[in-house]
């Protein structure tokens, strides 16, 4: 399956790949120190650097796409530890392959895109803060520079140690972004949660890293995949190797919002809605499926059946599952999208675990531009009818042509509509699944998560762009507005210590008026009352990348299209991205095919069906039909709830046992030292006699007694008979 | 060797600061002296000074050799230029922070200004001296200015306390210095470093009075360190200089002075081969030092209300710490890596303390106080200052990933490779890194979760401070994040004192 | 007795370095210490001299006129050190000059 690649250093264009994270990072420092004040100056810079970033990456895409060339790296030490030992020295390095070289165009032409947009946006976004100026445009496009490095320095990471650095700076820029808007206290809780959960999938994230490389004397991606080219490396067993699988897979769990740990990513849309397209839907939340991609080798150590993998296959399944059902229920346009996007993730997930490299990497790039081709056709859609709900919009079709045209691009890319981007690269992985042996259970999970992905796109699409305008007047009051949530019996009510659990729980992200500061009140986007005014096509800023992402989202599917279709294209993705020494793609199967076009048109016709006439009563019917399956969706499975239960009750019991030990052991001990360090410390100061003399003295006797001292570690210095006469004598 | 073209070269850096010293004293004498622009022409002349060390570096370091002039009196290499570079910046990133506060409070500015540059030529000649009598005469070069400069406020009884208390202590090393001097020469019949070591082979053994005469330098050179035992002076001074003095006692001489003990304890002093084993000698000594160093500088600071005070102790502390590396130098077969260590944490000692120096002479200038109980709720009236403060103690106190955590973690490695037998110093250092964290986070929690006490408004930092911190911290973070650059670079350094007898 | 040589330069040399010792940890008169720092380096100069007088070369010499011109550059910082305490104290008594410790 895999065969020996010798890495050779970095030539060509791949020789300045190193610019490529360095622009966006020079131009955060730029942007802190010097250009703060002026928002469109900083703007300018973040976007130059990028299409600097772009340019390169492209060139060295384009090196890697017409030269077939083993992987190139270099490394240097970074800090040296011990340097005889194996593990001594850790090396910060660049990974130049095609699987890296791929990313980075990706993240470049995304992230320029999004920062184009970013102009305009953030600007309609900061009038309607009092208190937010230009600084805070510049605070933005710094901290999304800031992104845009950790992102790139991650895909270009040459270690595990490196990426983890990385990964956790990502994780940090999203902290800093969901929060951006500090002054709300959803923001800033939903920020707060995000970095919270996905530090959980970390931790394992750090224990695995740990116990791989110890294990295998060394950090680097290459050295490691060729140690499992031929099966387990000598010396472990599968069974640490899985564990240590399954411990770096909770990394990725939290980075890619899979079951459980994937509660944190629809709260996050608290966020700006650039930074959820490029965070929360293209990059940041792909890094987990690229950490499984670049490990792959030890997911599925040659001639092993990969436990891991089969966890990997199944936590991705059951992910794109849940969310889709999820999603079905949403009236909130960038949540459905948020599910969706845990939901897809899903299905990349399911697709490296049961040994799909090539579909798995497709659905990553394909997804990454219809989704934030979506979320920005969102963001548009909030700023015209200044509401998240989709029970405010209504009729865009007619107000927002362009806006319309490019997010049913992505509506139908996302429904896997042939032959639209979407529908070849999942397609591909159904096709992987169907044919894996022991998929079937796997495969239908999947089919009929695709179907409820058409069905919930049919119902966003119809909410927000068919039919008249409803505005703020003429929502459904009993239908509109975000989902009650379900109080919950603190677990221990005798503490004051849970009154966490609600927060954990509901709707930190519909935040309303209460929580902004006196002087932002009245002013916020969400919730205004929209009057008679109908929505307004956005600036050209904001819908002319929104079509150029359309673009992709339509024809970038036929970079991947099996051979066995018959269209007589050749299969590019597959010819760029495979599994080295994988001599030959595998088998193709119409089955899966059609029946995903199926369920596609299946999920569609339902959603028309129902929402295309009447929407409110299409959705009364729903409920109904669902019964009582709908609270229960509604709750998002109670997993909410179940966290708050389980994570906050165990951690109060810890914290109790906790408290009784440093009050009664930890502290008394410490206490008791520090008091006694701390009187040898006066004693000492009552040396510091305050007079010069004494001084002095101290620096006199000091001598004598290390003279002394001298002879008594050399016996017979002052003892010799012939001391006196050498000392008078100097010796001669 | 001693063509014009090379001299000029070698000597390249101290004509340069020399020239300045002279300009800036110049500048004083005129009918209006004016004190910044003083100030501005010798902050440009240091940096000038210490970019003129380059070709130096070049011609050294690469072929690991020296330039020497006058038969040996003067050696330029990596050792040298790694700390004449150091001399100049602390130099000039002193002056940065001190010219506004000594121009307001109207104490004879010009006069302070001068006298700086002349302390980094002493420091620079000091370092760069292959020969005891010209070390000597630098040394002095050093100290004398700095005596007057601790008894700068004329009109404040501190002050003209703390130059008195430094002067005597100071003068009575000089003497021990001088006779333990007086003794080398007598014994071996020269001062030249390089021939020391061969003189030293004809002397009968035990040779007492040439231990003895070393064991007086070793003295005074731990004064001007301040380590102990002979540390007593400092708190004193500290507290009662003017705090620009204090900032500048507290740096430039003691990363010279320990440049100048490596070179002196390792490369000329510490000779084997004999049945009286000096390296042995001097490691236990230094050892002692060392440990009475770290706990004495770490548990007075427990104790200490004044900030002054509290960073005069844990700069003794410090100095216990760097003394494991320089110890750790005078094994053979380790001697790189303990003299990198030693010179890496110098380094970076030296700009952490000149930010830590820096906010202190800030706030003390605005608000006239050095009280700790002062410092609170600094976060609110300027988050800058408080958050270089943050990064200037965590670094002393070693956290990672700044660059006091690499220096702590590379002095003891090389202790540990050098002497496996005495992993309890090690164990004791940690030991006492862990006492030191207590009193700085004793300082940070005041700054940043106190109230403001009496005055609430808002610290203006002026351009002057908030770019002399900018550099500090700039290098404490660079140091830290990539060690690896600098630790090749100082290793090249260290590299010279590798060859016995080397000059 | 054997005709005056190296050592009896040399023992007198670290009597005078003991009582300029000895005046310095002693005195109170801060004009006092500053002589008996005087005599240290002078101590010094003695040993200096003499190690010249049995040496072929001249290299001691040369060091005491160096050390006899720093000593006195010490004494000159030193007088207006005392002066600069006379101003604030009204004393020179070093004794009493103790406004700092611990």
């Amino acid at each position: 399956m895999h065969e020996q690649v010798a890495a050779a250093a970095l030539e060509g264009a791949a020789a300045n790949v190193w610019l490529v994270p360095l622009l966006p990072f020079l131009a955060f420092l730029i942007i802190s120190f010097l250009t703060r004040p002026w928002g469109r100056v900083s703007a300018a810079v973040s976007i130059l650097a990028l299409t600097g970033s772009l340019g390169v990456s492209a060139q060295v895409f384009w090196q890697r796409f017409t030269q077939d060339a083993p992987p190139m790296q270099v490394a240097v030490p970074w800090i040296t530890l011990a340097p005889d030992h194996p593990l001594g020295t850790i090396e910060l390095g660049l990974l130049v392959d095609n699987l890296s070289a791929m990313m980075l165009l990706m993240v470049c032409f995304v992230g320029l895109c999004i920062q184009i947009y970013s102009t305009a946006y953030i600007q309609t976004e900061i009038a309607h803060f009092p208190t937010q100026g230009s600084a805070s445009m510049s605070r933005f496009f710094g901290w999304m520079s800031l992104f845009t490095f950790s992102m790139l320095g991650l895909v270009l990471s040459h270690n595990l140690l490196e990426i983890y650095i990385f990964w956790e700076l990502v994780g940090l820029c999203s902290y800093l972004l969901i929060g951006f808007w500090y002054f709300k206290h959803s923001a800033a809780e939903a920020g707060k949660k995000a970095f919270v959960v996905t530090r959980f999938g970390d931790l394992g994230f750090l224990m695995g890293i740990l116990m791989l490389g110890v294990a295998l004397k060394g950090f680097d991606f290459l050295g490691l995949s060729q140690k499992f080219t031929q099966g387990i490396p000598e010396g472990l067993t599968a069974g640490f190797v899985a564990l240590a699988a399954v411990l770096i897979f909770c990394g990725a769990i939290g980075k890619s919002a899979q079951f459980p740990l994937h509660v944190w990513l629809p709260d996050a849309m608290e966020g700006p809605t650039p930074v959820s397209a490029l965070i929360h839907a293209a990059t940041m939340v792909a890094a987990g499926v690229y950490l499984v991609a670049r490990l792959f080798p030890v997911f599925h150590p040659a001639g092993h059946a990969g436990e891991a993998a089969l966890l990997v296959a199944w936590i991705g399944g059951i992910t794109a599952f849940l969310a889709a059902t999820i999603a079905v229920v949403q009236n909130d346009i960038k949540r459905v999208l948020a599910y969706s996007t845990i939901s897809q993730l899903g299905f990349m997930m399911a697709g490296l675990g049961v040994g799909a490299y090539t579909a798995g990497s497709f659905h990553l790039i394909t997804h990454a531009f219809f989704k934030s081709l979506l979320f920005l056709g969102s963001g548009a859609v909030i700023v015209a009818c200044h509401s998240n709900d989709l029970w405010r919009m209504g009729g865009l079709r007619r107000h927002m042509p362009f806006t319309w045209f490019a997010f049913l691009m992505g509506c139908l890319a996302l429904a896997g509509v042939p032959p639209l981007a979407g529908f070849w690269s999942k397609d591909e992985i159904l096709g992987y699944v169907y044919a894996a042996p022991g998929g079937m259970a796997l495969f239908l999970v999947l089919t009929f998560s695709a179907f409820l992905t058409a069905f919930y796109v049919t119902r966003m699409y119809f909410l927000a762009f068919e039919g008249p305008y409803r505005g703020a007047e003429k929502a459904p009051a009993d239908l509109a507005g975000p989902v009650p949530p379900l109080s919950l019996p603190a677990p221990f009510p005798t503490s004051q210590a849970l009154d966490v659990a609600p927060e954990w729980t509901e709707e930190m992200a519909t935040s309303s008026q209460e929580d902004l500061p006196a002087a932002c009140r009245g002013a916020g986007m969400e919730h205004v009352p929209h009057g008679l005014h109908a929505p307004k096509e956005v600036s050209p800023w904001m819908w002319g990348p929104l079509l150029v992402l359309a673009l992709f989202a339509v024809f970038l599917g036929f970079a991947g299209v099996p051979t066995g279709v018959g269209l007589g294209l050749p299969n590019f993705f597959e010819g760029f991205i495979h599994l080295s020494g994988e001599g030959h793609p595998h088998e193709f199967h119409w089955t899966p095919m059609l029946l995903s076009v199926v369920v596609a048109l299946a999920g569609i016709a339902l959603g028309a069906g129902l929402f295309a006439g009447n929407p409110e009563r299409g959705e009364r019917r729903l409920r109904s039909g669902l019964r009582l399956v709908w609270p229960f969706l509604q709750q998002k499975w109670y997993l909410d709830h179940l966290w708050a239960r389980a994570l906050a009750g165990t951690m109060y019991a810890g914290a109790l046992t906790m408290a009784w030990i440093e009050a009664n052991l930890v502290d008394r001990a410490v206490f008791g030292l520090a008091g006694s360090v701390r009187s040898w410390g006066d004693w000492l100061r009552s040396e510091h006699t305050g007079k010069v003399q004494h001084y002095a003295l101290m620096l006199l006797l000091a001598l004598v007694l290390l003279a002394v001292g001298i002879g008594m570690v050399e016996p017979g210095f002052f003892t010799s008979r012939q001391f006196v006469i050498n000392l008078l004598e100097g010796g001669r | 060797m001693t063509n014009a073209l090379t001299m000029l070269q070698a000597l390249a850096p101290e004509v340069v600061v020399a020239a300045t010293a002279f300009l800036v004293m110049g500048l004083d004498l005129r009918r209006n002296p004016n004190p910044r622009a003083q100030a501005t022409v010798a902050i440009w002349g240091l940096l000038a000074g210490a970019l003129a060390t380059v070709p130096d570096w070049l011609d050294t370091a690469a072929s690991n050799s020296a330039l020497t002039l006058w038969g040996g009196i003067f050696v330029a290499d990596p050792l040298s230029v790694v700390f004449r570079a150091l001399a100049c910046l602390t130099g000039a990133l002193v002056l940065l922070f001190s010219i506004d506060p000594i121009d307001t409070e109207r104490r004879n500015p010009g006069d302070f200004v001068t006298l700086v540059p002349f302390v980094v030529l002493g420091l620079m000649l000091a370092v760069s001296a292959g020969e005891l009598l010209t070390f000597f005469v630098a040394f002095e070069i050093v100290s004398l200015p700095l005596y007057l400069m601790a008894a700068w406020n004329r009109n404040e009884r501190g002050s003209a306390e703390a130059g008195m208390k430094y002067f005597i202590t100071g003068s009575v090393s000089s003497a021990v210095m001088l006779y333990g001097i007086s003794l080398v020469f007598g014994t071996v019949g020269t001062t030249f470093f390089s021939q020391i070591a061969t003189r030293y082979e004809t002397l009968a053994d035990p040779p007492q009075a040439f231990v003895l005469g070393s064991l007086m330098i070793l003295a005074a050179l731990g004064f001007k360190i301040a380590a102990a035992p002979f540390h007593i002076w400092a708190p004193d001074v500290y507290q009662g200089a003017p705090r620009p003095s204090a900032m500048f006692i507290s740096t430039a001489p003691k990363a010279a002075m320990v440049a100048v003990m490596l070179r002196l304890f390792w490369g000329t002093l510490a000779l084997q081969g004999r049945d009286f084993r000096l390296a042995e000698t001097w490691m236990v000594l230094l050892a002692v030092m060392a440990i009475l160093s770290m706990f004495w500088g770490n548990l007075v600071a427990l104790a200490q209300t004044d900030i002054r005070r509290l960073m005069a102790c844990s700069g003794i502390a410090h100095i216990g710490y760097t003394l494991l590396g320089v110890l750790a130098a005078s094994r053979a077969g380790a001697e790189l890596e303990g003299a990198a260590a030693a010179i890496y944490y110098v380094v970076v000692y030296s700009f952490a303390n000149l930010a830590a120096w820096g906010v202190i002479v800030l706030v003390g200038w605005r608000t006239g106080s050095d009280r700790i109980q002062d410092y609170s709720g600094l976060a609110r009236r300027s988050p800058f200052l408080a958050f270089a403060l943050l990064i200037s103690l965590l670094s002393l106190a070693g956290a990672p990933p700044l660059a006091g955590f690499l220096g702590k973690f590379y002095l003891f490695r090389a202790l540990w490779e050098a002497q496996p037998a005495w992993w309890w110093m090690v164990l004791i250092a940690i030991v006492n890194s862990v006492i030191s964290l207590y009193y700085y986070f004793g300082i940070l929690k005041p700054v940043y979760f106190g109230a403001p006490q009496d005055q609430t408004s808002a610290l203006v930092v002026p351009w002057r401070f908030r770019a002399g911190l900018l550099i500090c911290l700039a290098v404490i973070m660079v140091l830290g994040l990539f060690p690896e650059l600098t630790r090749i670079t100082l290793e090249a350094g260290a590299a010279i004192l590798a060859q016995p007898g080397a000059p | 007795m054997s005709p005056i040589g190296l050592n009896h330069f040399l023992a007198l040399g670290a009597v005078l370095f003991c009582l300029g010792t000895y005046g310095v940890l002693t005195r109170r008169n801060a004009i006092a210490v500053l002589l008996s720092l005087e005599l240290m380096f002078n101590a010094v100069n003695l040993n200096l001299v003499a190690f010249a007088r049995f040496m072929p070369n001249l290299d001691g010499v040369v060091l005491a006129v160096f050390v006899i011109a720093v000593a006195a550059a010490e004494a000159t910082v030193g007088v207006a050190l005392v002066l600069s305490i006379y101003r604030n104290f009204r004393h020179i008594d070093l004794d009493q000059v103790d406004t700092m410790k611990g």
